[in-house]
């Protein structure tokens, strides 16, 4: 009876093509990659934490619009943030944020997006507290560190804070100046003598450009003091030495008390 | 066989099949796919809603029930949800399909009692099934009530007078087949109609929240991650002097999404982010209901095919947007409620 059933055959008919439409959606998903369409751009940030955490830099392939002129938008930025559906890339020097593909608030509404690591490992040194004499020395404490493990540096990543004594009387123009060479994920606070960073997401570059700006402004620092910091040495090669290599290399007044190599971004 | 005598007796208006036929429905048009365990969810989901259709299609002994004054309270619940929609439009300064800004100004309570609409429209159908020029009134009261749903702006409701509607004049020998093959397109057009008047009309929005159900089947385990804060926000913020963030806006802070973003996760999100596996038992009990209201509205229309159209209905409607309201989940456990005391109380 119910077997020639025309509404049941149709039914039936229905079910079959739908599901193929979905196998076929299914085999050629973004599964296990870090290909991701826009809508999925929530997942795209999941995975972008899970890489930033294991100390990667990462890059951000888009394609979409631009919500102000409609226009097609392509390219690839330094993700620099990515939280609450929104990254936040450098792109061409700006720093321009990409949204979903309904976004209307982002600068760019991707159609779909794609994590790649800007390099190919890391190497995570955790670093007991120091002072120096100048941010400089600072600087070239942890970039001489960072040379003696990997000879092909991407750059040096820092994390903790970092606190200045300066001899001039500084003026609040100078945190701007320091927030705009920063940028997100990190926080300046300001006193008449001195000044306090908590970096999450910045680099020895970062570091030697602020320390530069400070000579140009007169600004003459008396000591430079740090909690523990955590130091991600970027390499953009593989590292073939081992855990116990490397820590053989670090000199004893380093003050290394962890090493970590991590070769992948995601696991 | 005649065309009209082969939808009888198809399968095409059990509950499960028109879930399943929507679910695939949504999945396909969806540019995204769910992970393996989205599936799995999905698969057992549905799983334990045909067990529960089949205990509840064949161990339901309802009697008929014919309630005296059915007309009159269904007439005065609409005439109040009427009153609170104009009364809601007033107050909020505008009419909200006219300009969509106006929603925000809407009073939820107001809009809570205007969408009794729908309910007392589908009861109304059903009581007056055997009056003089009853498939007139019908269409009217349809036409009348999605037109209402569709002042304020909100697609599902007026898909859900059209759809209860027309099931409850089915069931109710109303509208013969050809009838209801022709609402069902209406419905089908209407949705596509208000999509595009609603700049939506992408598959992103299906995207999205096929993204944030896969999203929260991973994430959700084996008991859930929410615990009812999702499903039942708004019993909780009755019961709450704090501040309780509404179900779909929970779903958004649970992927990442901006503050204040409300997102849709399916029909499966809610439970299962709720309650991980353990939602399977929701499903369960969503299947006795829909199985023994599917038998009883076949087999006495009446009340019963007002019941089981509203039920289907929002179940149908809920593959999208998940069952998160308030006004919904005391639909079903009126619905409920009913079909148990008619199964252990006969002689009603």
């Amino acid at each position: 009876m119910a077997k020639k059933n025309i509404f049941n055959i149709g039914i039936i008919l229905i079910a079959i093509i739908l599901v193929t439409m979905i196998g076929y959606r299914y085999a050629t998903a973004e599964t296990e990659s870090l290909e991701f369409s826009g809508p999925n751009i929530y997942r795209a940030i999941y995975a972008y934490e899970i890489m930033n955490e294991r100390g990667f830099e990462v890059n951000l392939v888009f394609e979409g619009k631009w919500t102000d002129t409609g226009e097609n938008a392509q390219g690839t930025g330094t993700v620099l943030k990515g939280e609450e559906g929104t990254f936040t890339i450098k792109y061409r020097e700006q720093e321009i944020t990409v949204g979903g593909p309904t976004s209307g608030k982002e600068h760019i509404a991707a159609g779909s997006i794609k994590l790649e690591p800007a390099h190919s490992a890391v190497v995570k040194l955790g670093l007991t507290a120091r002072s120096s004499d100048s941010l400089d020395m600072l600087v070239k404490e942890l970039d001489t560190l960072a040379e003696t493990l990997v000879s092909d540096i991407h750059n040096t990543g820092i994390s903790g804070s970092i606190m200045l004594d300066s001899e001039t009387l500084l003026k609040p123009t100078i945190l701007q100046e320091i927030d705009n060479i920063l940028g997100p994920g990190n926080e300046v606070e300001f006193y008449e003598t001195g000044l306090v960073f908590s970096i999450n997401n910045a680099d020895t570059k970062d570091l030697a450009e602020i320390a530069n700006m400070l000579r140009l402004n007169n600004i003459e620092i008396a000591k430079a003091a740090t909690s523990r910091m955590t130091v991600l040495v970027r390499a953009d090669e593989q590292i073939d030495k081992t855990e116990d290599e490397l820590s053989a290399n670090v000199p004893e007044t380093a003050n290394v008390y962890s090493l970590k190599i991590i070769k992948k971004s995601v696991q | 066989m005649k065309m009209s005598k082969q939808f009888l007796q198809s399968e095409i208006l059990r509950p499960s099949v028109i879930l399943v036929i929507g679910t695939l429905l949504f999945l396909a048009v969806s540019a995204y796919v769910p992970g393996f365990k989205g599936f799995a969810i999905i698969i057992g989901a549905l799983g334990a809603f045909v067990i529960g259709e089949l205990i509840g299609f064949r161990k339901f002994k309802g009697k008929k029930f014919n309630f005296k004054y059915l007309k009159t309270v269904s007439l005065v619940v609409f005439i109040i949800a009427l009153a609170a929609l104009y009364i809601d439009f007033f107050s909020a300064g505008g009419i909200p399909i006219f300009n969509t800004a106006i929603r925000r100004f809407l009073n939820p309570w107001l809009t809570s009692i205007a969408f009794l609409m729908v309910p007392a429209n589908a009861l109304l159908i059903s009581a007056i099934a055997k009056d003089k020029n009853a498939k007139i009134k019908t269409l009217v009261l349809i036409i009348f009530t999605a037109g209402m749903m569709a002042l304020l702006g909100y697609r599902t409701e007026v898909l859900a007078a059209l759809i209860s509607g027309g099931l409850v004049a089915y069931y109710c020998e109303i509208f013969k087949t050809k009838e209801i093959l022709t609402i069902g397109i209406i419905a089908i057009l209407a949705f596509s109609g208000m999509t595009l008047m609603r700049g939506s009309a992408s598959t992103h929005r299906f995207a999205t929240t096929v993204a944030a159900f896969d999203f929260i089947a991973e994430e959700a385990g084996t008991f859930g991650i929410s615990h009812g804060s999702v499903q039942f926000s708004e019993v909780l913020r009755i019961a709450s002097d704090a501040p309780v963030l509404g179900g779909r806006h929970l779903i958004g802070r649970i992927i990442g999404a901006r503050r204040g973003t409300s997102i849709t996760s399916m029909l499966y999100g809610p439970p299962f982010a709720d309650f991980g596996l353990f939602a399977l038992v929701e499903f369960l009990i969503f299947g006795l209901i829909a199985g023994a209201g599917y038998k009883a509205a076949k087999k006495f229309g009446g009340v019963y095919a007002a019941i089981h159209a509203i039920i289907l209905t929002f179940l149908v409607l809920g593959i999208e947007t998940g069952i998160t309201d308030l006004i919904i989940w005391s639909y079903v456990v009126v619905s409920g409620g009913f079909l148990f005391y008619s199964h252990f109380k006969p002689k009603i």
